[in-house]
Parts: structure tokens; C-alpha cells; sequence
């Protein structure tokens, strides 16, 4: 494969961790705008992890899923005594405030004669682990791919267990989940945590491939297009999110006769799904179908 | 007597109305109540003071010796006390099968390896799967909860309570909006695995139903108890019938 | 204490703008009890038809405001057909997601007529001053306060006085007893959009001139403002919209003036945070509105 095929492939890859991160918190009910705060809290905690205090790799994906689920918990404890829109923008304004911030964060150091780390608005350069120890692009494609199926296998067995029918129970009306036993707020803030530590796991991933981050990459837009993923793509599987990503990123961008036009095409298409499937395209009822026809 | 339900003196304020007033009740592991009253008596506010989802302004709720006040739907929930909801309440996008899963929340215990969740798994299938065909939903397993009537709703929201194997169970109005050939139905898939040993409290306004399944009846009156006693004496009580039934004399 | 009263004069030139944002946001949110995020790029559209107007036909300044009212009403009218009417009613969050991709749609649109990206736009002269000892009031200042002040005069006006605002308050009070009143009320959210359209025009009107340029940004600065304003305001008071514009205006324009640009967004948001938090039915907010999909 050439560079750019694993380029856009490993996008697709990198940007589903933020599209299930914010499909999980839909299933619980919430519409969070603001996933990419713990997609920035990944990828500054991991690229700061090896390109300034020199940690290894796997210690800095253990460190970025530990800060992104420890933020999004500690927001989610307050935040969760609020419900629908007023969640909404609470997660928006504390993805502004992270953005605001890192935008004065400075921590540089000297490293390898190098002035090396988060340097405000200038962004953070040189996070080269992947090129210092020496691993090209398709290996690297492959390891982003096997956390990607890590997150996945877990959602997978979370509904093989009670884990999803759990958090689906609490999403669609609380009252009645508690009659079940379910203590919904603590569902929930699990359930945000869980997401952080999935969206911060894909924002260290995206930190290590770009080599370069900036404050600025993690505005609402990237926020509210996860968002999106999940809703087009489908409710009902975590599935949905991924065709999401690949719709918009896999098949538009890639196709060179929507070039300039692509969003004006991505957007008539996630209207018109909307509109005919309200819950996206592999939706509950779709997703309910299939499994009853591969049962036979 | 430790085991049961015991309700003291339970009062519940809106402002300066009063929904209930000093309602007692004592309740026999076994024990199945038929509670009826007039619209607005407080039969529902009752059943959501015993289940959480509202708190009492005064009085104290105990089951099998624990104290119940103040404590939260979810943790009374699973202490075995189930509902079911007058204005029908299922998880409409989740299929029957996982709104019976929702209700198993009393039967899984963490397992230690994949094998041993594995068993569990099946263990619980299989006892959804009976429980499905108690009340004839087994066929509809994988649909969601749009394709059902109304009857099959109502079974379902049973089933689901079901599921979690609870000691005491409250259903409000579990067959209203039903056929009188549908009530009997459902009097008699009640009496077969529902009520089976269990206690129960059932809040039914048709009074045949009551009659049927409980040996005993609770009947409220403006937020008081008016009468309490074996269910063929208290529906020829005078008052009773004035009362609730709207007869004269 | 001389600062901090002029930084409130700013302030509150600032946030009459949010204001005028946060009543269209609220009025839609009211009729709909959904989300039109799309309701600042729909405003950009009419900056940028004004901004077009403005460069290649007419100095004339009605005619750059009638272009700017008519770009954002008939974006407006795109967004209420395509993301509202169209979608089921028990899908708000469908509906939600949907004015982002029309949004989405709406900046490449722009992006393709105005390649340019930054267009200069019809300016009041801002050389003079308003002086009161030793405060100063900027032209445009005055000028944003008393356009704002005419615009809530008029919209007062027609919620209180017109058979139409009779019906939207009824239809804000109570979806089904609307319905059961014999109230269009596909017909009163089309025309509410169009009443939020026509504040909000004014509002990207007034800004712009201010500015004197119109950048695609305005889009996305607009829908975060008003959205703030709106919830500190309390989603689903129309008093609450003003007073949190120009409440967020005021705490703007103070941290602008103490800390900086860097550290005044910090606050804001921070602020922000807190206050849904602590206070999450707003200043002003009526009954905790639980809003699902």
C-alpha cells in the first residue's frame, strides 16, 4: 500500500475513536460536543510522555487512557446532575476551557539538544517516537488498527454480557432502569469515563502519527462531526460509528470528483439519511433484523 | 414478625395536599394484597413509596426487617421488590430479549473467567427463554417492543419483573385497557407463575380480578385506609361499595 | 473602579449582539425544543450576501441590509425544511445532527462564492466619540445598543400584541394543547424560524459593520455565543436570552481588559462550566427543561 492509503486509512481508524467515544455517551442519552477535549487530553499526555520525559510507547498509551478516563469521570460527576442540552454544553464548555488552556500550556525541555514540548498557540512539534524507534507507517497502521479492535472487542463483549443492554436501559429512560436496579447516575458516569479513556486512547494514537499537535485541531468541529459519525452510521451497533468515518472520510474524500464539494455532499447525504432513518443507518430495529436472520 | 412488608403510619405531602395519610399495612411473605380505591385515592403514590421512586413525608417502610425510607428505587430494586407501571413502560429500542436481559440485574453475579461467564450467560438465556414462553413472547424475542399489542406489552412489562426473581411484586393496573377474555387470561397466567409463593401487591380496578387472586384487600379512600380485610368481606362492606362502587344506601 | 465601568459600557454594546443571538436560538428552542446550530453559518450566508452586495453592486446601505436579511431568512428556510419539517418528531437529536450537516454544506457553499475568504463590509465611521466625563462611548457601541433596543421593542410587539405571537407563546407553552387549539403548527415554526432569521440578520448586520470584514469563521463564533448566552439565560426564557448576552458580554470585556485574550476565554468557559453547574436552570430559567431525543 502507498502512504497515502494508509494515510487515509489509519484517519478512518484514528478518527472511529472519537466516533465510538461519542456514540457511547449517545447510548447512555448524552450528547456530549465535546469528546475532543479527551482526544487532546490523549494526545498531549502521550506525546509529552515520550517526547519529553523519554517514557516508553506503552506506558504512554497506559498514561493517556488513565488521564483521558480520570478527566472525562471527574467532569462527568458534576456534570451528570444535569440533563440533555444543559450536559451538552457543559461538555462544550469544558472542551473550550481545555482548548483555552492548552493554548498558554507550556512545558518544554531540553531534550537531545532539542527544546522539545506543548509550547502554547505554537503547538507541540516533534513527538517522532514512531520514527525514532524506527517503525514505518504500515506497521504503525497495523498497531492503531489492533487498539481500534481492542476498543471494539470490548464493546462486543460488553453486549454479549449485560454491560450495553445496561447502559441502552439507562439511555432510554432512567425511571425505569432504576426499577431494575440500575443506578443510573453511576451508569452514566462510568460510562462518560469509559469514553474519555477511548477518545484519549485515539488522540495519543493520532498525537505519535502526526508528529505535530496544536490546541487549534481540537475544536468543535472535530466534536460535533464524531457526533455525527455516530448518528448516521447507526444506533444499534458499534459498527454504526465506523461506517460513519468511512462515509465521510473513506468514501468522500477519497473520491476525487468531490474534491471542494465534499462537504456540500457529505452534508445533502447525512441530511437525506436523517430524514429517512432518524437513528442512522444501521439503526436498532436494522441491527435487531440481521441478528434474527443470521439466527435463522 | 420480621420478614414481609411492614408500612407504618405513611404520609405523603404535595405542598399542602395530602396524597396519603398515615397509611399502615402489613404484608405476609406469601401474602397476596388486592389494593383498590377510587382515582386519585393514592394507590400509586403508595406503590412509588415503596419502590423509591417517591419519599414519604413521614412514616417508615420496612422489608424483611430492613428499613426501606429513603433509600433509592435502584437499591430497593434489588432487595426483590419489582413493579410494573400503570402507563406501560418498556425500553422501546431495546428487543424484548434485552428488556428482559434490563431485568435480570438480581440473578448476574461477576464471573472470574470467560467460561464461567460463558455458563452464566446461557443459565440466563435459558431462564429468559422459559420465562418468554410463560407468557407466550418467546417468538417475538429478537423484535422490539413496536411490534407487540398491547396485551403482549403488558406481558412483557410482567415478564421483565419477573426476570430479576423478585420476593414481592407490585403491579399497577396490570390489566387495564384489557378485554374482559383477556383479564381472565392474564388472572390465570398470574396465578400460575406469578404469584406462585410470591408476595404480591395489585392495584386493579376490576374488582372480579381482585377476587380472583387475592385473599385479602386494602382499600383507600383520599389517601386513607376505609377498609382491610379477607376480600369477600370487604367488597360487601357498606361503605366500601358506597364509596368506591358509587352506590347508594 | 473608572476601568470597570467602561469595560461594562463595552460590555454591554457586546452583549446586545449575543443577545439578539441568544433570543433567535431561544425562539427556535422554544417552538421546537430542539437545536438550530445552524443558525449563526445561516447568518453568515446573509453577512456574506451583504459583503457581495456591498462589493460588487451598492454602497447603498439599505440595499447591503435588505441583501444581508434576505441571505439569512432564505438559509433560515433551508434549515427549517430540511433538518425540521422533514424529520420525524420524536427524533431531535436526528434533527440536531442534521442542522450540522447543512452547516457543513452552508461553509463550503461560502467558501466557493467567496474564495477570498475575508470580504470588507459597509463600515461606520468610528472616528468619534461619545464623551461623558470620563467615560466614552464608541459610535458603534451606541449604535448596536439602540438597534438591539428597537429589535426587542419590536419583538416585544409581536409576541404580545399579534394573533402570530399569541400562537407561538401557545405553541412555546404547550405543543399538544396547541394542536388541540387548531394551531398550524408547522405553519408557526416556519414563521418563527423566519422571525429568528430576520433578529439574526440584524444582528450579523449590526456586527458586521462594527467589524467592517466578514471572515466563514462568523459562523461558528455566532452559534458558540448565542448558545452561551442562551444557556446561561436559562434556555427557555426570552428575558433570560437577553440578560445572559449581555451578562456574557460584561464578563467578557472584563477579563479582556485584566488578563488578556488568552486568559478571557479560559474564564469564559470556565465560568460557563461552573455556572451549569451550580446554576443549571440559568439566571432566569423556568422549570429544568429536560430536553431527549
Amino acid at each position: 500500500m502507498d502512504v497515502y492509503t494508509i494515510t487515509v486509512l489509519a484517519n478512518i481508524a484514528l478518527f472511529s475513536f472519537l466516533a465510538i467515544s461519542a456514540w457511547l455517551l449517545l447510548l447512555v442519552g448524552e450528547i456530549s460536543f465535546g469528546q475532543q477535549a479527551y482526544f487532546a487530553i490523549g494526545a498531549y499526555t502521550g506525546g509529552v510522555s515520550t517526547a519529553v520525559l523519554q517514557l516508553p510507547f506503552g506506558i504512554a498509551l497506559l498514561m493517556a487512557i488513565a488521564a483521558g478516563g480520570l478527566f472525562a469521570g471527574l467532569v462527568a460527576i458534576p456534570a451528570m446532575r444535569l440533563s440533555g442540552l444543559h450536559f451538552s454544553i457543559a461538555s462544550l464548555a469544558f472542551a473550550e476551557l481545555v482548548r483555552s488552556v492548552l493554548n498558554v500550556f507550556q512545558y518544554q525541555r531540553w531534550v537531545d539538544g532539542y527544546l522539545t514540548g506543548p509550547d502554547g498557540v505554537n503547538g507541540f512539534r516533534d513527538i517522532r517516537w514512531i520514527y525514532d524507534a524506527g517503525i514505518d507507517p504500515g506497521t504503525y497502521f497495523l498497531m492503531i488498527l489492533g487498539c481500534l479492535s481492542v476498543v471494539m472487542l470490548g464493546v462486543v463483549m460488553a453486549s454479549y454480557g449485560r454491560g450495553m443492554t445496561i447502559v441502552r436501559s439507562v439511555g432510554e429512560n432512567r425511571r425505569l432502569a432504576a426499577a431494575q436496579g440500575m443506578n443510573a447516575t453511576r451508569v452514566r458516569i462510568i460510562t462518560a469515563s469509559v469514553a474519555g479513556a477511548i477518545a484519549a486512547l485515539g488522540g495519543t494514537l493520532y498525537a505519535h502519527m502526526a508528529t505535530y499537535i496544536e490546541p487549534a485541531q481540537f475544536g468543535l468541529m472535530i466534536g460535533v462531526h464524531s457526533l455525527a459519525y455516530g448518528l448516521i452510521g447507526g444506533m444499534g451497533t458499534v459498527f454504526g460509528p465506523l461506517l460513519g468515518v468511512l462515509i465521510d472520510i473513506g468514501a468522500l474524500e477519497t473520491l476525487r470528483i468531490f474534491s471542494g464539494y465534499r462537504m456540500i455532499f457529505f452534508g445533502g447525504l447525512v441530511a437525506l439519511v436523517l430524514i429517512m432513518r432518524p437513528r442512522g443507518i444501521l439503526d436498532e430495529a436494522t441491527v435487531a433484523k440481521v441478528q434474527r436472520w443470521l439466527r435463522g | 414478625m420480621a420478614s414481609g412488608l411492614r408500612v407504618s403510619n405513611l404520609s405523603l405531602k404535595y405542598g399542602g395536599v395530602s396524597a396519603l395519610c398515615g397509611l399502615s399495612m402489613d404484608l405476609a411473605p406469601g401474602e397476596v394484597i388486592g389494593l383498590i380505591g377510587p382515582n386519585g385515592s393514592g394507590k400509586t403514590s403508595f406503590l412509588n413509596l415503596v419502590t423509591g421512586f417517591e419519599f414519604p413525608t413521614e412514616g417508615a417502610i420496612f422489608f424483611e426487617g430492613q428499613e426501606l425510607t429513603g433509600k433509592s428505587a435502584q437499591s430497593i430494586a434489588r432487595k426483590g421488590i419489582a413493579r410494573t407501571f400503570q402507563n406501560l413502560q418498556v425500553f422501546s429500542r431495546l428487543s424484548v430479549y434485552e428488556n428482559m436481559r434490563a431485568g435480570c440485574h438480581r440473578c448476574s453475579k461477576p464471573s472470574s473467567s470467560f467460561w464461567q461467564f460463558k455458563a452464566a450467560r446461557n443459565a440466563e438465556k435459558e431462564r429468559i427463554l422459559s420465562l418468554l414462553d410463560c407468557f407466550s413472547l418467546a417468538d417475538m424475542a429478537l423484535d422490539t417492543p413496536e411490534a407487540l399489542t398491547l396485551v403482549q406489552l403488558r406481558q412483557l412489562d410482567l415478564a421483565r419483573a419477573l426476570a430479576s426473581e423478585p420476593k414481592l411484586i407490585l403491579l399497577d393496573e396490570p390489566a387495564a385497557g384489557m378485554t374482559p377474555y383477556e383479564t381472565d387470561q392474564l388472572a390465570k397466567t398470574l396465578q400460575d407463575h406469578v404469584l406462585n409463593g410470591r408476595s404480591a401487591i395489585i392495584i386493579e380496578h376490576k374488582i372480579d380480578f381482585i377476587a380472583a387472586l387475592a385473599k385479602r384487600t386494602f382499600v383507600l379512600s383520599a389517601g386513607r385506609a376505609i377498609a382491610d380485610g379477607p376480600t369477600d368481606e370487604v367488597l360487601c362492606d357498606k361503605d366500601v361499595r358506597r364509596i368506591y362502587l358509587g352506590e347508594c344506601g | 473602579m473608572v476601568d470597570f465601568i467602561q469595560n461594562t459600557l463595552d460590555g454591554i454594546a457586546l452583549g446586545s449582539a449575543y443577545a439578539l443571538l441568544a433570543l433567535g436560538f431561544t425562539l427556535i428552542f422554544g417552538v421546537m425544543g430542539r437545536l438550530n446550530i445552524a443558525y449563526g453559518p445561516c447568518i453568515m450566508i446573509g453577512v456574506f450576501a451583504g459583503a457581495g452586495v456591498y462589493s460588487d453592486l451598492t454602497q447603498s446601505i439599505v440595499m447591503i441590509f435588505v441583501a444581508t436579511l434576505a441571505g439569512t431568512i432564505l438559509a433560515s428556510a433551508y434549515v427549517e425544511r430540511v433538518s425540521f419539517a422533514a424529520i420525524r418528531a420524536d427524533a431531535a437529536l436526528a434533527s440536531m445532527v442534521s442542522t450540522f450537516a447543512v452547516w457543513m454544506q452552508l461553509e463550503e457553499i461560502v467558501a466557493h462564492l467567496f474564495p477570498a475568504r475575508t470580504y470588507a463590509f459597509k463600515e461606520l465611521g468610528h472616528l468619534s466619540l461619545i464623551e461623558a466625563g470620563p467615560f466614552f462611548l464608541r459610535q458603534e457601541s451606541l449604535f448596536m445598543l439602540l438597534v438591539t433596543l428597537a429589535v426587542l421593542l419590536g419583538l416585544a410587539l409581536v409576541l404580545g400584541r399579534s394573533h402570530f405571537g399569541l400562537e407561538l407563546r401557545a405553541l412555546t407553552d404547550s405543543r399538544r394543547a396547541a394542536i388541540i387549539s387548531g394551531i398550524n403548527v408547522r405553519r408557526i415554526i416556519f414563521l418563527t424560524f423566519l422571525l429568528a432569521a430576520m433578529i439574526g440578520g440584524v444582528a450579523g448586520f449590526m456586527i458586521a459593520m462594527s467589524d467592517g470584514q466578514v471572515t466563514p469563521k462568523f459562523g461558528l463564533w455566532a452559534t458558540m455565543k448565542g448558545l452561551v448566552a442562551m444557556v446561561i439565560g436559562g434556555l427557555a426564557s426570552l428575558r433570560g436570552a437577553v440578560l445572559g448576552g449581555m451578562l456574557l458580554g460584561i464578563i467578557e470585556a472584563q477579563a479582556q481588559w485584566y488578563f488578556g485574550a488568552s486568559v478571557r476565554e479560559i474564564l469564559v468557559y470556565a465560568i460557563l462550566f461552573a455556572a451549569l453547574i451550580l446554576l443549571p436552570r440559568g439566571i432566569l430559567g423556568g422549570p429544568h427543561t429536560v430536553w431527549r431525543s
